[in-house]
């Protein structure tokens, strides 16, 4: 991680620190992917400069999203026989979808 | 050739009479004096039940801020009713918690299934209601007529899972070659032991919770968590395949935009903290 100043904050960068308020208080969380909207918010409020991940660390991040999207996939392979006999109800696909989800971000 | 439900229950006449301390308990609950003392006084009878009550009241899914040592203290902190669905639900596990000799299916992994059920069918019904411990134990209990029928009628049972494995849903298994399903079987069980109204509803119409008298929102709680149960994979019902959960009920406790996959999350982590209480964790699991 590196700190940055607040004027060379740029969109899409991502906070390596929770940000806190003055009464400790956390206003943004570590892990926060900045828009722009947040980096006026945190111009507004005062702040100077801000914890963010580097490039490397960012695209180490990138991987894991992909990597749970992969193990979706893997689960929704293993769920898909088991739904064979209920998965054309909507309702039904809603839940082995999440059901995917819920066991991939165990996994 | 399929027996008439009298004569299955005949042929289930060596099926385990009712445990003396959960009759004694049913009876001081249903007395409207009944205190933390009066619980404590039948349970701790039972130094085995007392251990494994206390060790699911302090596992995590409980989350007590201190340690409960006592039955009574238990009482105190969770409140009578859920102390005492939980000794219903650990004192049956006692009677049918091991297999017959020529069991069909694995009754450890039953057991989780059911816990998993439990777990399932308790979150769900808490996004709409307050109090799911009945719930809790019908969930514990919906899949009873599975074990009586695979301790008390090997042979029939075994026939059901054949046909099972070659593709026919469980239920339609069942029905054609015993003629009834393992809820109406669970029944049985229910009304012979003088369960609660609720949870002999639980166990009955948990594959048709439209057809209950009594207690739908329960029914419908143990409808949904028993698919859901089944989804996760925690534990297996001998049924290979998610059914389809009625869409009324669905609409019971989910609308468009819920956090359905937090929820899911929540069972899971859920189910993992207490089956180690419940001494359901099999023995090679990743901790």
């Amino acid at each position: 991680m590196k700190e940055q100043d607040v004027s060379s904050l740029l969109p899409g960068m991502r906070l390596a620190d929770d940000i806190k308020g003055a009464s400790g208080t956390i206003i943004l969380k570590k892990g926060t992917v900045l828009n722009r909207g947040i980096i006026s918010g945190l111009v507004h409020r005062g702040v100077r400069s801000v914890m963010v991940e580097t490039e490397d660390e960012s695209s180490a991040q990138d991987m894991d999203t992909n990597e749970l999207k992969d193990k979706i996939l893997e689960q929704l392979e293993i769920l898909r026989p088991i739904f064979s006999r209920s998965s054309d109800l909507e309702w039904m696909k809603i839940l082995m979808e999440a059901a995917a989800t819920a066991r991939a971000r165990r996994s | 050739m399929q027996k008439s439900l009298q004569a299955m229950i005949d042929s289930m006449s060596d099926l385990p009479s009712m445990p003396d301390i959960l009759e004694e308990l049913f009876r001081v609950t249903s007395t409207p004096s009944c205190s933390s003392k009066d619980v404590a006084r039948v349970l701790e009878k039972d130094q085995g039940l007392t251990a494994k009550l206390l060790r699911v009241a302090n596992s995590p899914f409980y989350g007590l801020s201190r340690k409960v040592d006592t039955v009574e203290r238990a009482c105190t902190v969770l409140g009578l009713n859920t102390v005492k669905n939980m000794a219903l639900s650990v004192s049956i596990m006692d009677v049918f918690g091991s297999a017959g000799v020529r069991s069909s299916i694995d009754v450890a992994e039953m057991w989780r299934h059911n816990l998993g059920c439990a777990v399932s069918a308790k979150a769900v019904f808490e996004t709409r209601f307050k109090g799911g411990d009945d719930v809790f134990v019908g969930g514990i209990l919906h899949d009873i007529g599975k074990i009586i029928l695979d301790t008390y009628m090997q042979d029939e049972y075994f026939e059901v899972m054949k046909l099972h494995d070659s593709g026919v849903p469980l239920l339609d298994s069942e029905i054609r070659v015993l003629g009834r399903t393992h809820a109406a079987v669970g029944r049985i069980l229910a009304r012979r032991w003088r369960f609660p109204e609720k949870v002999e509803a639980m166990i009955a119409f948990h594959h048709r919770p439209k057809e209950t008298k009594v207690a739908m929102d329960h029914v419908a709680a143990v409808h949904v968590g028993n698919e859901i149960a089944k989804a996760l994979m925690l534990g297996k019902s001998n049924e290979i395949y998610v059914m389809p959960i009625d869409k009324t009920c669905w609409d019971m406790f989910f609308k468009n935009g819920d956090n359905i996959e937090g929820l899911l999350f929540k069972i899971q982590e859920e189910f993992y903290q207490i089956e180690d209480a419940f001494g359901l964790r099999p023995k090679n699991a990743e901790v």
